[in-house]
């Protein structure tokens, strides 16, 4: 049932946005003006990586959202964005690779 | 594979799903520090990453303004009030057509001209379970199923020519209805616990057959 109510609710989601003109504010100028989507808990290295997530290309950032937080395997990621698995675990590796730095942790090599 | 390359291939499975490793990845986990140490910080890492998109949703909920609350209250009655008028009219609306469409399949009733025998019509009633009392001639009686129970369907002989008269004692009518369908013309009665359609086929049910034949039923 995961999957299904994911698929509904991205699809719920990208509706809204078609149907609303809603008002935008670029990530950073988010962030100095302390949104409260983007406030942390006192905590600056999560601060960070909230941002760098939301600066991560929607192609890294939707599967390793759909992992984290949406709990999703590779394969039901895969068949979700309609990729192969191999791509779905490529994404994955390098949206993890690009956080690593912001996370002071060393990178992996990359052939990207 | 050399050492090298099979620890960037190992960190590429790593980064794509720390949770579900293959047997061959933890087995190299297992002999390699440096890897080892990959995987544990990429764990940290997406406790990090859940940590970050984990925003309490209460922060991006607004009250809604008075005028929006107005409006949903609204909607909420008056969908309530469009339902309730559904239920309470479409059930009675549904049994007269039922009751037209039950009388329209035993058409050939309306044609019996012999009137039956008090024991006749009273094995009818027996079978259905209920009881008739009238001075109406019967011409027609039969035990129908409708609504999952057997039903007294009859047609009586009056000055006014052939009524149907089927004896609804499982079927609540709250207040008198008249209907016409198909060329009939009828009128349901509560009686008691349960119900009576009159049907004839040309004009309205005279209301004095009506109330003699609620006044005949017993359930």
């Amino acid at each position: 049932a995961r999957p299904w109510l994911f698929t509904i609710g991205r699809r719920e989601h990208a509706r809204l946005y078609e149907r609303k003109r809603l008002p935008t504010v670029d990530v950073d100028e988010a962030s100095v003006l302390a949104d409260p989507a983007l406030a942390s808990d006192g905590d600056a290295r999560l601060d960070d990586l909230r941002r760098a997530i939301l600066q991560l290309p929607d192609e890294y950032r939707e599967p390793l959202v759909m992992q984290v937080l949406g709990g999703l395997s590779t394969t039901e990621i895969a068949a979700e964005l309609k990729l192969t698995q191999p791509a779905v675990l490529t994404r994955l590796f390098r949206a993890r690779n690009r956080l690593r730095v912001i996370y002071g942790l060393e990178p992996a090599e990359d052939a990207e | 594979m050399n050492s090298s390359s099979e620890c960037q291939h190992v960190r590429v499975a790593v980064g794509g799903d720390p949770h579900n490793l293959s047997p061959e990845v933890k087995a190299h986990l297992l002999t390699c520090v440096d890897c080892s140490r990959y995987a544990q910080d990429t764990l940290t890492l997406d406790l990090g990453v859940r940590d970050a998109l984990q925003l309490p949703v209460n922060r991006f909920r607004r009250a809604a303004p008075p005028a929006r609350r107005f409006a949903l209250a609204a909607s909420v009655v008056l969908a309530t009030l469009i339902g309730g008028g559904f239920w309470l009219l479409a059930p009675r609306s549904a049994l007269a057509g039922e009751v037209v469409d039950h009388v329209m399949h035993e058409g050939g009733s309306w044609g019996e001209q012999v009137v039956l025998t008090p024991a006749e019509v009273a094995a009818v009633l027996k079978e259905a379970g209920v009881q008739f009392d009238s001075s109406l001639p019967v011409v027609y009686a039969m035990a129908c199923p409708f609504h999952g129970h057997l039903v007294p369907h009859l047609v009586v002989q009056t000055a006014n020519g052939p009524m149907t008269v089927m004896l609804l004692a499982h079927e609540k009518v709250s207040a008198r209805q008249e209907f016409a369908s198909e060329g009939l013309e009828g009128v349901l009665l509560p009686a008691g616990e349960g119900g009576v359609a009159v049907l004839m086929q040309h004009g309205k049910v005279p209301e004095a057959i009506a109330a003699d034949v609620v006044s005949g039923v017993r359930w």
